[in-house]
């Protein structure tokens, strides 16, 4: 097996994905319950573009049908997000959630800002038990609680992947500029007519995209550091400690973009935030540092490279 | 210091027989979008601000005639369900006069009585700018040329004419 096979799908903790279970699940229904659906629900058929599955309707649904399928999808997102019925949770969530950004999709663009928490949902869609082995929500009728498994490779490879597919998704846009606009994208004044042309869009100007856009030297600054940002994420999955530079970058980049440009990718922001953080490791540092610990007492082992 | 522990071994859950092939066939749909320029979302080619902006932006705006006063007109805000005007105008340029009836009729429909606009018209102007130009502040120093491209009538879509 490659050195790739061997990391992808090496040992993992339980709780690490159990954490990331209950993160992107909220995240999900969070999503859920504010994403303005309603926007786009029962538009008329001469405006209905479909992409993907989308094509399947001849038109776009009803109002009521996005409140049910909203509704549906908040309250299997809490499930998930609890661990309780997985192997019905987990696809019914991803499923609603992607029938209604669908409908979002069917209006003539491309819309992103949901992609990379649906893109990591899904190797945990993949694996309910796994994903729902570590805290799971009990059931207040069953006295002994069940000791879930600690590690193991089931564990590793649903996170991994999640991993995986963020890092692909930066490389990706990152490459994708690359190979549309060559490296004019960061040496041409590209990213200040960006943040112009953003600025006028918007009913009262945007200071920071123009105070960016104003300096040239900023801007081509500002792009090029996008761009290794994006192409370089990648180098986080085998170099962990780069993870205190990339992480923080990406989500530096999504808070700058909506303070200069109001676009909001939180979503994004907030799934790398949930995978990439050891959460049980987090926790077991907080709980070293506030409470007395026996000496020589271990920390929780940290299972994910 | 946080001291790293050696994973317990009483525990070995396996990965998933199937887990492999997914996980390979998963990443390989993701690189081959990218490639492909493939939208089956969720995944998606990734192309986000890809392409090269000028400074000579492009644009449009429409208005509606109301009692003789023509006022700007957003057209997401008419009702719900008309979300998209400047993706679809993108569409309309290059559409067929047929198509065009059917979206300029869609526009149309939901003009209110109440505020005396049933059978209004929606004028649909291009309009451009240069971006670099700025006074103080970042304003522009003036408003968008506008050229009026096409007419958004009950009945259907008429040329602006030469403007």
């Amino acid at each position: 097996m490659s050195a790739a096979g061997r990391w992808l799908f090496a040992s993992g903790s339980a709780r690490r994905l159990g954490a990331v279970r209950i993160g992107l699940f909220s995240l999900l229904a969070w999503r859920l319950a504010t994403n303005d659906y309603a926007s786009v629900a029962g538009q008329p058929k001469a405006l209905f573009d479909p992409v993907s599955l989308m094509k399947l309707l001849t038109a776009m649904p009803s109002h009521e049908v996005a409140v049910t399928v909203q509704v549906v999808g908040v309250l299997a997102a809490i499930c998930a997000a609890a661990g309780r019925l997985p192997r019905a949770s987990f696809p019914l969530a991803l499923a609603c959630s992607i029938f209604l950004n669908l409908m979002l999709n069917a209006t003539g663009k491309i819309i992103h800002n949901d992609v990379v928490l649906t893109l990591c949902l899904i190797p945990l869609v993949a694996s309910p038990r796994a994903a729902s082995s570590a805290y799971r929500l009990p059931l207040p009728w069953r006295l002994r609680p069940a000791w879930p498994p600690t590690a193991g490779k089931a564990f590793g490879w649903p996170l991994r992947t999640a991993m995986v597919v963020i890092a692909l998704a930066y490389f990706l846009v990152g490459v994708q500029k690359l190979r549309f606009s060559g490296i004019e994208w960061f040496t041409s004044d590209n990213l200040r007519w960006v943040l112009y042309a953003s600025s006028d869009a918007h009913s009262s100007p945007s200071q920071i995209a123009l105070f960016v856009a104003d300096r040239a030297w900023l801007a081509h600054l500002l792009a090029a550091g996008t761009v290794a940002l994006e192409i370089g994420f990648p180098l986080c999955l085998p170099y962990s400690r780069l993870r205190w530079i990339f992480v923080p970058g990406v989500v530096s980049l999504h808070l700058g973009i909506y303070l200069a440009m109001g676009l909001d990718y939180s979503a994004q922001a907030l799934a790398v935030i949930i995978v990439f953080v050891d959460w049980p490791l987090l926790l077991a540092w907080l709980a070293s540092r506030t409470l007395t610990r026996t000496p020589g007492q271990p920390l929780p082992s940290r299972a994910d490279p | 210091m946080l001291r790293q522990q050696p994973l317990p071994a009483r525990s070995r859950e396996a990965a998933p027989r199937l887990a492999r092939p997914f996980v390979v066939l998963f990443l390989t749909l993701i690189v081959a979008a990218a490639i492909f320029t493939w939208e089956p979302w969720p995944i998606t080619s990734f192309r986000l601000f890809s392409h090269l902006r000028a400074d000579r932006q492009q644009g449009w705006a429409a208005t509606v005639d109301v009692q003789g006063r023509e006022t700007p007109l957003a057209v997401a805000d008419l009702s719900s369900g008309l979300r998209g005007f400047s993706f679809r105008m993108a569409e309309f340029e290059s559409a067929s006069w047929s198509r065009r009836d059917e979206i300029c009729r869609a526009w149309t429909a939901p003009l209110s009585e109440a505020e005396g606009r049933r059978g209004a018209e929606i004028r649909l102007y291009r309009t451009s700018w240069q971006l670099s130009q700025r006074i103080d502040g970042g304003e522009r120093p003036a408003p968008p040329r506008r050229r009026l491209a096409f007419v958004c009538t009950p009945a259907g879509a008429q040329d602006g004419g030469p403007g």
